[in-house]
């Protein structure tokens, strides 16, 4: 928003400054004709009192000068906001003071009878560019009937008339009044004209300008997109090419028969090549998976009731070779406090969970894609198990109402997995969810992840409207925080 | 059999077996998993020839090592075998160029068995 702010006073600030510059050069225009106006008047035989207007064409130039000098020390400003400002009190003074010599200068040629408060169009016009639409339209109604009034108070003698045709005051009051109304609606009817449409040229301006940012805006995050796209492939393509390589090389050395083939060698090269085949196709679905989240050929199926602890536990359930091999304890705590349960003691076990399974309500629903949340929450809850040590401690922790403090009124769920495993290296901590983006200390663990696994995790929350966070150190262990909307507008 | 040793460092075990038996007829074959083994043991290895895979566990693993290797007096003549499976240039995040680390020799893999044998010929002899 400040950003937009500050380029539509970067557009409108030459546009103001070259009013105010060109005014000044006419100001010094009609200040010498102001000067010689009575001459020229009185040799056309019109009756003019000459000192006060040439008092008012010195007053006049005067201050052009001192706008002059202003206008000149203003234009070498560097702060844009600054310079800007000033532009706006010069042109209000101006307003102001071009009103005062014009109203003088039109009484002194003529007042009631003069024809020469045209000029005021010119004053209104100018003013109509600096000013907002709504001070465009007091201003011109306060002029005319600034005008107005002086006629009607020479009509009504209350001030002198300084008569421009040598004739006495006789005028006949009707007529003079029926002209003056005349002029006031056709000068007023112009104004509004005018004002309609510097008014709408102002607000398209806006417009344009907030179009022009916007495109700007998209402009730059597409170009940012597509590096990031083209980056990817990069990746993408350099992570299916090692394991080929290294499948392409077994199989040469087979082929060519350079070691036996009954051979233990031969068995182990065939057991990596298979390895790394193996690696390339969860590679492959990964990516698929990815790109159809992405480009949205995944739709999201949103499930009205599905109980998130069942699901947590199906997946616990699915790992527990790897959990018992490595002697691994998945403690569980589940906060249900849609349900008015909490179960604060932890689970150390299945056995022991199971008991209390049955226990529980048949509640704890949630709405989201059962399918997508099960595979972002396994890819987390294998993580904890694959870098946790052996013998390790895991932590699962799941609130399935969550006040959001941010957001008055949504209730948000909460999934805490905690392990204290290897942990991740700092330096790589914040591009943690960036796709291919691994620790070194669990290249050491497993050397052929995809580096994909939390990607998709977190664009599933994003699915979902939620997020994920991470803590971790290295050799300690890691925390992963998902929270997402309990109902997803 | 000729008694000149390489030195080969790559993190895939299964890469290591196959350049390994690639080689071993005519050559002693060392092998190391990391570029930090690679450093610790080369002083009093004193090999060839070695052969770095480019991207180990680190991004830049085998750019640090060719380049430590390049800075120390007694290994700073042993030849260098880059093998990398990255495409032409070495420009995965760290846009390193290849001019800032010494190598005599840059593969791509997978490489024919019987080319990094002339390969390591050219470089060491038989």
């Amino acid at each position: 928003m400040e950003n937009n702010k500050s380029s539509i006073i970067e557009v409108f600030s030459p546009d103001l400054q070259y009013i105010i510059n060109s005014s000044i050069k006419f100001r010094w225009v009609a200040g010498g004709g102001v000067l010689i106006l009575p001459f020229i008047l009185s040799f056309f035989d019109y009756f003019v009192a000459p000192l006060p207007v040439i008092i008012t064409a010195i007053v006049i130039l005067l201050y052009n000068i001192v706008f002059f000098y202003l206008e000149a020390g203003n234009k070498k400003k560097t702060d844009v906001k600054e310079k800007f400002k000033t532009y706006v009190r010069m042109g209000w003074m101006q307003i102001i003071l071009d009103y005062c010599t014009l109203m003088v200068t039109l009484y002194f040629v003529g007042g009631l009878h003069t024809i020469l408060f045209y000029l005021l169009l010119f004053h209104i016009i100018i003013g109509s560019v600096i000013l907002s639409t709504r001070y465009m339209y007091v201003m011109s109604i306060f002029s005319i009937s600034g005008f107005y009034i002086v006629s009607l108070l020479e009509l009504k003698r209350i001030i002198p008339n300084y008569n421009l045709f040598h004739l006495s005051n006789d005028l006949s009051h009707k007529l003079v009044v029926t002209e003056s109304a005349i002029h006031f609606v056709i000068l007023l009817g112009a104004v509004f004209m005018i004002s309609l449409l510097t008014g709408r040229i102002k607000t398209d301006t806006v417009k344009l300008i907030e179009v022009n940012d916007n495109l700007k805006e998209n402009i730059e995050y597409l170009k940012a997109l597509e590096k990031r796209k083209s980056k990817f492939m990069r990746f993408s393509a350099h992570q299916l090419r090692s394991p080929l390589a290294t499948i392409i090389a077994a199989l040469n050395v087979l082929t060519r028969k350079m070691v036996p083939l009954d051979s233990g060698r031969a068995e182990s090269l065939l057991d990596g090549a298979n390895e790394k085949a193996k690696s390339l196709l969860e590679l492959v679905i990964d990516l698929l998976d990815l790109s159809g989240l992405r480009e949205g050929r995944r739709k999201v199926k949103f499930e009205n009731n599905f109980n998130l602890v069942n699901l947590i536990e199906e997946i616990i359930h699915s790992l527990i070779e790897q959990v018992t091999n490595k002697e691994l304890k998945i403690y569980r705590n589940y906060t249900l406090d849609s349900m008015r349960h909490e179960y604060s003691g932890y689970f150390r076990y299945e056995e022991e969970f199971k008991n209390h399974l049955n226990d529980l309500p048949a509640g704890t629903i949630s709405q989201g894609d059962k399918e997508l949340l099960k595979h972002c929450f396994y890819n987390l809850i294998q993580n904890a198990v694959k870098y946790s040590k052996p013998g390790g401690n895991i932590y699962i922790d799941f609130l399935d109402r969550v006040e959001d403090d941010e957001h008055d009124g949504t209730e948000n769920s909460l999934l805490m997995i905690k392990d204290e495993g290897i942990g991740i290296d700092k330096e790589f901590l914040g591009d943690i969810f960036v796709e291919f983006v691994r620790s070194p200390n669990a290249k050491e663990v497993e050397n052929d992840g995809t580096g994909l696994g939390l990607s998709i995790a977190r664009e599933i929350l994003e699915r979902h409207k939620g997020a994920i966070g991470v803590a971790s150190e290295l050799d300690v262990g890691t925390t992963f925080t998902i929270t997402f909307p309990v109902l997803i507008a | 059999m000729s008694n000149k040793t390489i030195f080969l460092v790559d993190d895939d075990p299964t890469f290591i077996e196959t350049t390994k038996i690639a080689l071993e007829g005519a050559y002693n074959i060392e092998t190391a998993k990391s570029g930090k083994e690679c450093l610790e043991r080369v002083g009093a290895m004193k090999p060839d020839l070695i052969i770095l895979d480019v991207m180990m566990r680190h991004l830049s693993e085998g750019v640090d090592t060719s380049k430590k290797l390049g800075e120390d007096a007694a290994t700073k003549d042993i030849p260098v075998i880059m093998l990398t499976g990255v495409n032409e240039v070495y420009d995965l995040e760290s846009e390193a160029d290849k001019s800032q680390f010494r190598y005599d020799l840059w593969l791509e893999k997978p490489v024919e068995p019987d080319q990094l044998l002339k390969e390591a010929e050219k470089l060491v002899g038989k």
